[in-house]
C-alpha cells in the first residue's frame, strides 16, 4: 500500500484548502484594484473625454462675453451653462451624470452637437471675481463623493 | 532505513522549510508592490488636485487689479477651498516687486505629511487698467 506513492485524501484536502486561501487573497486584491481604479482622481488624465470637457469648456468660457439667463427653453442652473459668444452665437452645456452635451447655436439654428460619455457627475456654479465679473466654477466628484475636478474658468478680460 | 525513506517518497523538513521561505518571499513582495501601487495612485491623485488649485488661483490672480498687489504680502488662496480642505493643504501667494511695473506672484501649495509641494509663478505687469496681463 505504501509503495503506491499516491496522495491521501487528507493531503489532497489540505492542499486544496491552502490553494483556496491564495485564490481568495488574490480575488480580494483584484477587486480592491478595480475599486481603486474606478475611484481615483487621476482618471481625469486618462479618460480623453474628461480632459476634453474641461478643455472645451475653458475655451468656451474664455471666448464668452456674457451669460444669457435663458435660451431655447433652457435656463442657467447647476447642470446647464449658457454662454454668449457675440454675433448671435450661443453655446449650451448640459451636464448629466455620466454624460455631457455641448451644442453650438447660431441664432435659433443648431450648428454643432458634441457629446462626452462616461464622464463624472459635474456641477457648475458662478464664482465672483475681485473686479466684479463672474467666472464659471466646475466641480466633479468620484463615485465615493471625493472631489476630483475643481476648476475656476474665467472669461477673457475686456 | 535509507531504502525505506526513499520508498516513502515524502519531503524532508529542510525541503518543506525551503519551500515555505520561498513562498513567504513571493507573498511579501507581492503585498509590498500592491500597497506601494495604491500609495502612488493616491499621491498622484492628490498632486493632480494640487495643480488644479494652482491653475484656479492663477486664473483669479491674473485678473486682480494691479494696484492691489502689495509688495511683500503673503496671502492665502482665495479659490479652491474644497481642494485645500480635501488635501489638508497650506496654500499661499507671495507677492514681490520685480520692478515698479512688474509684480511676481509665487503660488505655492503644500500638502501631505511628507511635505509635498507644487509652485508656479505668475508675472503681472501694470497696464494702466488695460486688458493686457
Amino acid at each position: 500500500m505504501k509503495s503506491q506513492k499516491g496522495v491521501s485524501l487528507l493531503e489532497m484536502v489540505i492542499a486544496m484548502a491552502i490553494f483556496s486561501v491564495f485564490i481568495v487573497i488574490i480575488g480580494l486584491m483584484t477587486s480592491d484594484y478595480a475599486r481603486l481604479d474606478r475611484s481615483v482622481r487621476l482618471r481625469w488624465f486618462t479618460h480623453p473625454d474628461e480632459m476634453a470637457v474641461v478643455a472645451r469648456l475653458r475655451r468656451d468660457v474664455l471666448d464668452s462675453n456674457g451669460y444669457p439667463v435663458e435660451f431655447q427653453g433652457k435656463a442657467q442652473g447647476p447642470t446647464t451653462l449658457l454662454l454668449s459668444h457675440g454675433g448671435g452665437e450661443t453655446i449650451v452645456w448640459n451636464f448629466e451624470p455620466g454624460r455631457v452635451e455641448r451644442t453650438e447655436w447660431q441664432g435659433a439654428s443648431l450648428r454643432t452637437r458634441w457629446v462626452a460619455r462616461a464622464t463624472r457627475s459635474y456641477q457648475i456654479d458662478s464664482w465672483e471675481m475681485s473686479e466684479g465679473s463672474y467666472a464659471v466654477h466646475l466641480t466633479g466628484r468620484t463615485g465615493e463623493g471625493e472631489i476630483a475636478i475643481d476648476r475656476v474658468l474665467a472669461p477673457r478680460p475686456e | 532505513m535509507s531504502r525505506r525513506r526513499k520508498e516513502a517518497g515524502g519531503f524532508t523538513l529542510v525541503e518543506v522549510l525551503a519551500a515555505l521561505v520561498i513562498l513567504g518571499i513571493v507573498i511579501t513582495t507581492s503585498l509590498a508592490v500592491f500597497f506601494d501601487r495604491e500609495r502612488r495612485i493616491r499621491e498622484a491623485g492628490r498632486t493632480a488636485l494640487a495643480w488644479q488649485a494652482l491653475a484656479n488661483e492663477a486664473e483669479i490672480r491674473r485678473r486682480q487689479p494691479f494696484g492691489s498687489l502689495t509688495d511683500g504680502a503673503v496671502e492665502p488662496f482665495v479659490s479652491s477651498s474644497a481642494i485645500i480642505e480635501s488635501l489638508e493643504a497650506t496654500a499661499t501667494v507671495a507677492i514681490e516687486e520685480e520692478s515698479p511695473v512688474v509684480r511676481r506672484l509665487s503660488l505655492k501649495i503644500e500638502w501631505g505629511e511628507s511635505g509635498r509641494s507644487a509652485t508656479i509663478d505668475v508675472y503681472r505687469s501694470d497696464t494702466g487698467g488695460g486688458a493686457l496681463w
